[in-house]
């Protein structure tokens, strides 16, 4: 997919990506998917050799594809052309059990009382990804957004491809009911995808259920197809992490800087909808000695207070002093399925908007992660940093259509709430793009957060392999603005303009999107064929993905 | 009395082994390892290619549609319209949005008025489901007609029309441009044009630029493209319905997968029609030899071919010799004996030898001794042949051949019992005592003191047992003649796991029998 911008050739913009080869240096070997700016004369042979390529092998291309979108937490599949998936499958406990042992092992406990009890995290938890689970409440915060490459090569991957197939298996068989050799695959990937785990996955489809080829396409571009434009910000809120990412006339904009990703998401939501619950006094029960013991809740019961129970304030904490709220503050009744012996979760229907508060808005520090844990930006901020670092035109091109996609960001009020503050941020800061930086530059710990009075506003990567590369797109920024020489000016104008172009709109999704633009034909550039990938060993060739 | 999950037996598909190259030849399987659970399946889910003389589990055969139909009214789809139709049956049957029962077409009356001509109960109609009394006619959802629901729920406006109607713009905009060019791989083009256009702009200046740069390139008519903008207003509307709503007044994450609207609420969940299923036929992956096929007939549950890996592969059996210990709690340090009996479906005799670690993997390793692990099972000959047999020979011939122990707890060496076509020896089991850092840990978990964790529980004793077995068969020539007397040998080895019980706390008052 082409990502380029002429202008980074023209003398406007000198290419901030000189040292693209050094960056590339400083990512994780696993993760090397992704934004590499490219010289458009690159890009440009690029598109024609694999141009020639696809119609070199166009045996399967007048054939209808399926579209699957593998997620963290879901898998969705169907055909194009329709409105939704065939199915949307979670990745439940059965995948990792043995078959005919399937289904929760109930049975009589000696006290009479029928009860599921289950480890947390244990059979997958309702991931795919494993390695990630190191990411749980507790020792979560110091873990961070960890890079592709495990610590301890074990067998995790295999076991990942393994409960794929069972995965895919329910989904070819049961829901979309063809063969799985007769269709091509299209499969979104979202930015910065772990080479290691792409393979996997195209291995399961092309080498197990022998499908005739397997095409990537950058997810956001299919989000952006979903809302019905060719152009915005997708931020897609995942499971593990948040990605901002712009788009500009179907291609992915790789800014100034590596894709914007966040620990900020789904699984932070749910760790910290977990804390809030613990919290609460009539949440602990005493056991037959007396003692106070804090009841365990399931992940999935987790999941569905997060998933119906979670909203968010409109409008900042600033704003909710109207008194507006206060009276229409009411108890609101949790009952645990399936568990009998807990008691149901009384809590005021306002508390449930603070997990999301914490998650998305507040500093990280006022979680109970460890101080010295570097912190992520808030998500507004995120997105602003994001703009920021776009190029100016994809900016304007964006701004009046930002998107949110992923199962998180239907939390209601999330995206209103976004908005606001993206807002108020815009309306303090203008687009200055180069003094922040450098003062940040030379600051350390707290004090590299902004003295602007307000939480959130802190901003900085959190995971330590992207230290370095930030500080070398921080210097490079530096140069952008004394050979721009116009972003003083620019950011001055915008700071008297309204900031009234922000716009959120609805997208179908990243799988609807992907069924739009496989029903238009639209073809993409990064195939797999069957054979090819067997003569290579089922590794993926990926050199010449720069930009997907 | 509880109802035990032991025991339980697995074979290992050895599909997994020629996947990973790596694997070394002669290992002993681990049971235990996060891989094994995919590769371990009870025999009877098993098949055979009698070709390749190895068992297929349901990774490595092919699978083939040989039809479609609705599994609530068995009405065959043929194949043109199954996709048309999203595999979902097109005629009356659906499923609760709620509890996913098979829903029933009733009158919303319950005394209807019957039509005088045909006897047939009047409308409105309804959608009931047995099970959870979710009613479609509460949710504003009624049918003139009792047939053809599908087609009357099509026409009408539910919550998913809007989304479909937008779908639609959306679509049409992007098929439209599609056509123009084929935007994404032809980029060539579409790159000298951007450049052109760049390099007039760059020279206007670069706030100029962006104000028209963003339209100029593509003229996006929200309206006609079906972009919907959020807003507030909606947002708090959603807010003040979950406010007002109780909690199981909101649909369950399994409720809105379901649904292609993805509800919020109960109150928008529209049934389900019903999804189709299949009959599909087997292929053995490496031969292509066809492993299943089923009758092509939907109402008929005949198969033409079946080869179950049950006709082929020995089956083992374990079960207490003694029933005084209890398979969920193993008594540590004590010998527990189980008699394993392995079948033969085959019919020609068979040789049989077990090999298994004497420690069993994992972290708390079980001494496991089987006493004799080399003996012969008869042939599956005709089942009268035994019959006959035992009414011909005195009562206590039989037992003569079989070298029981004095106290019947079996010797080494010999087997326990055999009959026409099994053979029964005794495995002696010693399982470990368990930590304290176990039993916390269980407890902390939230379990009971004889629960299983899921997953994979420590204290279970699983006993890998690699099943060696070696038998003649008559050479059959192409002609389907019995070549005589030449005789051909062939061998089956599997790993097989033996899932025995779970190790317990000591009881204080031991009940083993001495």
């Amino acid at each position: 997919m082409s990502v380029q911008h002429p202008h980074r050739t023209s003398s406007l913009h000198p290419p901030p990506a000189t040292s693209s080869a050094q960056r590339h240096s400083h990512r994780s070997p696993s993760r090397q998917s992704s934004s590499h700016p490219t010289t458009t004369s690159e890009s440009h042979s690029h598109h024609r050799s694999s141009h020639h390529h696809h119609h070199s092998s166009s045996l399967h291309g007048t054939e209808e594809p399926i579209i699957l979108e593998i997620g963290t937490r879901v898998v969705r599949a169907g055909f194009p052309g329709e409105l939704s998936p065939r199915c949307t499958l979670t990745y439940k406990p059965d995948y990792w059990r043995r078959v005919g042992e399937k289904g929760e092992r109930r049975y009589m406990r000696p006290d009479g009382a029928r009860g599921k009890v289950k480890k947390e995290g244990q059979l997958g938890g309702g991931v795919l990804y494993k390695f990630d689970t190191g990411l749980k409440s507790e020792e979560g915060a110091n873990t961070a957004v960890k890079s592709g490459k495990d610590e301890d090569e074990d067998d995790s991957a295999e076991v990942e491809e393994d409960v794929l197939e069972r995965v895919l298996r329910d989904a070819y068989t049961r829901f979309l009911l063809i063969d799985p050799r007769s269709k091509r695959v299209i499969l979104p990937v979202p930015a910065a995808f772990p080479t290691k785990r792409l393979r996997s996955i195209t291995k399961v489809l092309l080498a197990q259920f022998g499908a005739p080829s397997v095409t990537f396409f950058p997810s956001s571009v299919f989000a952006v197809a979903g809302a019905g434009v060719r152009s915005g910000l997708v931020v897609d809120i995942g499971w593990y992490e948040t990605i901002v990412e712009g788009v500009y006339e179907l291609r992915p904009v790789k800014g100034g800087k590596l894709v914007g990703r966040s620990r900020r998401a789904g699984s932070m939501l749910r760790d910290n909808m977990r804390d809030l619950i613990h919290e609460m006094k009539e949440y602990q029960e005493r056991d037959t000695n007396g003692k106070l013991v804090r009841q365990r809740i399931d992940d999935d019961e987790l999941d569905e207070i997060v998933a119906r129970g979670c909203w968010c304030r409109t409008k900042g904490e600033g704003a909710i002093d109207d008194g507006e709220e206060d009276d229409l503050d009411q108890s609101y009744t949790i009952p645990l399925p399936d568990s009998s012996p807990k008691a149901p979760v009384e809590i005021m229907f306002d508390r449930l908007s603070l997990p999301v508060e914490s998650t998305f808005f507040r500093p990280l520090e006022s979680l109970n992660g460890p101080a010295d844990v570097e912190d992520d930006p808030t998500l507004p901020q995120h997105i602003y940093d994001t703009l920021l670092s776009l190029p100016i035109d994809v900016r304007a091109a964006c701004l009046n259509k930002i998107i949110f996609v992923g199962e998180t960001a239907s939390v209601p009020g999330l995206q209103t709430r976004v908005i606001h503050e993206l807002h108020d941020i815009i309306r303090r800061n203008g687009w200055k793009k180069v003094k922040k930086h450098v003062v940040k530059k030379h600051g350390t710990g707290a004090g590299q957060r902004r003295n602007s009075g307000r939480p959130g506003t802190a901003r900085s990567f959190n995971s330590g392999f992207l230290d370095q590369a930030r500080q070398r797109r921080e210097s490079m920024v530096v140069v952008e603005d004394d050979s721009g020489g116009e972003s003083t000016g620019e950011a001055a104008k915008e700071k008297t303009k309204p900031a009234g172009a922000l716009r959120v709109i609805k997208s179908f999704g990243v799988w609807t999107g992907g069924s739009l633009l496989a029903s238009a034909k639209v073809q993409g550039k990064y195939e797999v064929e069957r054979e090819a990938f067997a003569r290579s060993g089922y590794e993926l060739d990926t050199s010449d993905w720069k930009n997907l | 009395m509880p109802l035990s999950p032991f025991p339980r037996i697995f074979i290992s598909c050895p599909c997994v082994e020629a996947r990973d190259t790596e694997e070394e030849e002669g290992k002993t399987f681990n049971p235990r390892s996060e891989r094994a659970t995919f590769s371990l399946f009870p025999l009877d889910h098993l098949l055979y290619c009698d070709d390749c003389g190895q068992v297929r589990c349901p990774r490595c055969v092919n699978e083939e549609i040989v039809c479609y139909f609705c599994p609530s009214c068995l009405f065959e789809v043929p194949t043109a319209t199954v996709k048309t139709e999203g595999n979902r049956c097109n005629r009356n049957c659906f499923q609760c949005p709620e509890c996913f029962a098979t829903l029933s077409v009733t009158a919303v009356d319950p005394f209807p008025k019957t039509d005088e001509k045909t006897g047939l109960p009047m409308g409105p109609f309804t959608l009931l489901c047995n099970y959870c009394q979710w009613s479609s006619a509460k949710h504003g959802i009624e049918f003139e007609k009792p047939t053809s629901i599908s087609t009357q729920l099509h026409k009408m406006k539910t919550a998913n029309s809007d989304l479909s109607s937008q779908f639609a713009k959306a679509r049409t905009f992007y098929t439209q441009k599609g056509k123009q060019q084929d935007e994404l791989s032809n980029a060539p083009s579409n790159l000298s044009r951007m450049m052109a256009m760049y390099s007039t702009l760059g020279s206007l200046g670069g706030s100029k630029s962006k104000g028209s740069f963003g339209k100029s390139k593509t003229e996006e008519n929200d309206e006609a493209n079906g972009v919907i903008e959020v807003n507030e207003a909606d947002e708090l509307e959603v807010i003040n319905r979950m406010r007002n709503a109780n909690f199981e007044d909101t649909a369950t994450l399994e409720q809105r997968y379901e649904q292609p609207h993805k509800p919020r609420f109960k109150d928008d969940l529209l049934p389900i029609a019903a999804l189709l299923r299949t009959k599909r036929s087997k292929r053995c992956r490496a031969c292509r030899h066809i492993l299943v096929k089923p009758d092509a007939k939907v109402s008929s549950i005949r198969f033409r071919i079946k080869l179950a890996a049950i006709n082929y592969i020995p089956q083992l059996n374990l079960s207490r010799l003694t029933p005084t210990f209890e398979y969920l709690n193993l008594q540590p340090l004590q010998n527990h004996q189980y008699l394993l009996t392995v079948t033969n479906p085959l019919f020609d005799p068979i040789s049989v030898t077990l090999a298994t670690p004497n420690k069993t993997p994992g972290k708390y390793g079980s001494n496991v001794t089987i006493l004799c692990p080399q003996f012969d099972v008869g042939a599956n000959t005709d089942v009268w042949d035994e019959a006959l047999q035992d009414a011909a020979s005195a009562p206590g011939a039989k037992s003569a051949a079989v070298k029981k122990g004095k106290d019947g707890t079996g010797t080494a060496g010999s087997i326990w019992d055999s009959g026409r076509n099994w053979t029964a020896v005794v495995v002696e089991v010693v399982p470990p005592s368990l930590d304290k850092e176990y039993w916390s840990r269980h407890e902390a978990l939230g379990y009971q003191e004889g629960e299983e964790e899921e997953g994979d529980d420590d204290a279970v004793v699983q006993i890998p047992v690699f099943v060696r077995v070696v038998y003649e068969t008559e050479l059959v020539r192409e002609d389907g003649a019995v070549a005589g007397d030449k005789k051909e040998k062939n061998e089956h080895a599997y790993w097989y796991v033996l899932s025995v019980g779970r190790i317990g706390k000591t009881k204080t008052h031991p009940t083993v029998a001495p």
